[in-house]
């Protein structure tokens, strides 16, 4: 190569480290970043509606002390603006990334999730995953309740999501779910409702939504007739009674259920299918009798009447008084009776209460226990 | 001057395949024409079929002239006009390219608000593509085949982590809400369908089945784009309405173990196939205007268009009515067409008018000759 061609490229080369150079100078120049120290890491966001605006509880880890948790209040117009005065009263960037829940007061589900939720769709630092719950009377309160001079609500929630794996009367909603709940026509929204009982935070049942606005609640019982039509309902445990007044404690497992849907007479009719199997946990009868196998299809008949009470009423309450479709009913439709979903989709709220819905539910049991009773096979 | 590199078909398609899926992935329900996701994968079938049409002139022309490219092969039919061709592609990808940048300042503006000023990423970015421009074809196609293992291998990772999330109650029937969305879904998919306008300028440097090639990438563009449409639409449902960037936001859902918040994964593989996608257009509009000029031009045109891209992508964003303009189909659709259809298709008549003459005229100096 000529040397002046080789000259040529060098400075060519020069001048690409020396731009190269420049851009990572301006990089680290910038005066932007923030230190740890100076950020808000925040845990849970607690809302409430106020006379003005909202009021926001805040519970945020402690930058400068290990596995602390503190809690800060503020107000302003809407969500955003209250979390933004919290930055001008405390001069920290807040960082929501980390940010594991949300709980909306009463007042503030009443007055509408629209407006509540909107902050945490757009919101660059939201995420999508953030577990939203309803309080049944303030947030700030479940906020502010301390155990031993630390807040425990993130804790009891943490403890509510194992339990959850235990016992399906828990619902478990992000924040995801909300605003599919909130956009579908079809479909009404529903949060788990926390309470304060007896100095401990704990799951009361399930608010559901209408058109976003809190219409109603559903009990713990209600909830899990709910999870089953859903599909959600994983685990739990019921007691029935056999007709010897016997109590048994089954454990429901592997549940599955769809929804048929039919016009029948210009209106639908639903039939809510549900498949469980359950494991007898504990009988209460005297060790020393011991049953035969003719129990099984009374303790099979006794568990399904049980969850078929609970999934009747759960629709009865939510559905037909209080036309909140948080089953998914109009989403049947949508799918299995289309044409006639596309022209009664604008006043399915007045129509879903007219509908029939049956519900039948087969469960089958699937171990008893190392007991050897109820006899589980005879001998000839 | 020094020799042209000669790729395999294999990288030749790699490459495109990687171009294709990042611009894909900024899809959101608004480009796509409605929120039925679902209706988008119909359209992808369109996509699939009219890219064999679509490549019909330029298999033809190059069948009747394999040894050269559309530039080569203009200014062989038309002379000096032929520069106008060169221009033309010029404009497109300098286009193209500030489409693929806005696009990308717009999420770093939107999305990860970084704490640096957006435009030197963005700057930055470039300034890599063009040291790759001067790497020249051979270099962004092997970068293209190792990139596209990473993209193929973290987009599926990321599919299969939120597979437990997928409920199927998120979809809609098919065409519930008629047939626009999955039209104007086509059109987009084949609005962004850069790739023929790379393969009319380096075909002549492939080696290989490239006929298999071509058919191995449309496949695999238009399934992985269906896959990534339904597991979009069945996890996210209208919550990915309601996103600038939906895959972005599936991303951020994606999670399985101590693996979370894959978001950082989808920025990765964006960065990755947006700085080739820069280089290997960079490299073809320096071969536009070694071909309107000389060498030295070329060279310099990397830089000059390097600084133009930044520029506009910049100004794009800054301007609302501007980037309402880009990201429409108004610009991008007709621009496309000509370049991956018309221009093939124009030259390839030429050449076969030409040779008609050509041959006719021989045919009658032969009877002339035969009177004679």
């Amino acid at each position: 190569m000529a040397p002046n061609k080789q000259s040529k490229k060098t400075v060519f080369k020069l001048v690409g480290i020396f731009l190269a150079g420049v851009l990572v100078l301006l990089a680290a120049s910038s005066r932007n970043y923030i230190e740890l120290h100076e950020r808000l890491i925040i845990q849970g966001l607690g809302i409430d509606r106020t006379e003005q605006g909202y009021k926001v509880s805040v519970q945020a880890l402690k930058t400068t002390e290990e596995d602390k948790i503190e809690l800060l209040v503020t107000e302003g117009d809407t969500v955003y603006d209250a979390l933004n005065n919290l930055s001008l009263q405390i001069g920290k960037v807040p960082l929501y990334t980390h940010n594991i829940m949300v709980v909306i007061g009463r007042s503030a589900a009443e007055h509408g999730l629209d407006d509540v939720l909107d902050f945490f769709v757009r919101y660059h630092e939201a995420r999508p995953t953030e577990s939203v719950f309803m309080a049944s009377d303030t947030a700030g309160e479940l906020f502010a309740h301390q155990e031993d001079g630390q807040y425990t609500l993130l804790k009891d929630i943490d403890e509510s999501a194992h339990a959850r794996q235990y016992n399906s009367q828990l619902v478990q909603v992000e924040v995801m779910d909300v605003i599919n709940d909130l956009y579908r026509r079809s479909n009404s929204a529903h949060l788990p409702i926390l309470s304060l009982e007896d100095g401990r935070i704990e799951e009361l049942g399930t608010g559901i939504f209408e058109q976003g606005k809190l219409k109603e609640t559903l009990s713990l019982e209600q909830t899990r007739g709910l999870m089953a039509t859903i599909n959600k309902l994983e685990v739990g445990t019921e007691v029935v009674q056999l007709s010897d007044h016997i109590s048994v404690t089954m454990e429901y497992f592997d549940c599955k259920s769809h929804i048929e849907t039919e016009i029948k007479d210009g209106k639908p009719v639903f039939t809510v299918k549900v498949k469980c199997k359950a494991n007898i946990s504990q009988m209460d009868n005297p060790i020393e009798d011991e049953m035969d196998d003719s129990v099984y299809p009374e303790l099979e008949k006794a568990v399904s009447a049980k969850l078929r009470e609970q999934i009747e009423s759960a629709i009865r309450w939510a559905v037909i008084d209080n036309q909140c479709d948080v089953f998914g009913f109009g989403n049947a439709l949508l799918w299995q009776q289309t044409d006639y979903w596309r022209e009664h989709e604008d006043h399915w709220r007045d129509d879903m209460g007219e509908a029939d819905y049956f519900v039948y539910v087969d469960t089958t049991i699937a171990l008893e226990g190392q007991e050897l009773s109820p006899k589980p096979f005879s001998v000839w | 001057m020094k020799q042209e590199s000669y790729i395999s078909s294999r990288q030749l398609f790699a490459m495109l395949i990687v171009f294709q899926l990042v611009i894909m992935m900024t899809a959101d329900t608004v480009l796509l024409g409605g929120e039925n996701l679902a209706d988008n994968i119909l359209s992808c079938g369109i996509g699939f079929a009219v890219n064999f049409v679509l490549i019909l002139p330029l298999y033809f022309l190059n069948r009747r002239g394999p040894g050269t490219n559309i530039l080569e092969k203009s200014y062989d039919l038309f002379g000096s006009f032929g520069a106008a061709v060169a221009l033309f592609y010029v404009i497109y990808f300098i286009f193209l390219d500030c489409y693929y940048l806005s696009f990308f300042h717009m999420f770093t503006v939107n999305v990860l608000d970084p704490k640096i000023p957006s435009w030197l990423i963005a700057v930055s970015v470039v300034a890599v593509a063009v040291y790759a421009a001067f790497q020249r074809l051979e270099a962004i196609a092997r970068t293209a085949v190792l990139v596209l293992v990473i993209i193929l291998v973290s987009l599926l990772f990321m599919f299969a982590t939120v597979t437990s999330r997928i409920d199927l109650n998120n979809l809609q029937p098919f065409l519930y809400q008629g047939t626009n969305q999955m039209w104007t879904g086509a059109l987009q998919f084949l609005g962004r369908s850069a790739c023929f306008s790379i393969m009319t300028m380096v075909l002549p440097q492939v080696s290989g089945k490239r006929k298999l090639g071509f058919v191995w990438w449309n496949f695999v563009i238009y399934g992985f784009m269906s896959l990534a449409l339904f597991i979009l639409a069945s996890t996210l449902g209208n919550y990915g309405n309601t996103q600038l960037f939906p895959f972005y936001s599936l991303a951020s859902v994606a999670g399985v173990g101590p693996f979370q918040r894959m978001d950082v994964i989808f920025i990765g593989v964006w960065i990755s196939g947006i700085f080739l996608k820069i280089a290997m257009d960079l490299y073809l509009i320096s071969r536009c205007f070694t071909q309107m000029f000389n060498q030295k031009v070329g060279k310099i045109s990397i830089v000059c268009s390097a600084v133009v891209i930044s520029a506009a992508a910049m100004l794009v964003v800054s301007m609302r009515w501007l980037y309402q303009l880009v990201f429409s189909l108004k610009l991008i659709l007709p621009l496309t067409g000509v370049a991956a259809f018309l221009v093939p298709g124009i030259l390839l008549l030429t050449d076969l008018i030409k040779h008609r003459k050509g041959n006719l005229h021989g045919a009658e100096q032969a009877v002339q000759k035969d009177s004679i």
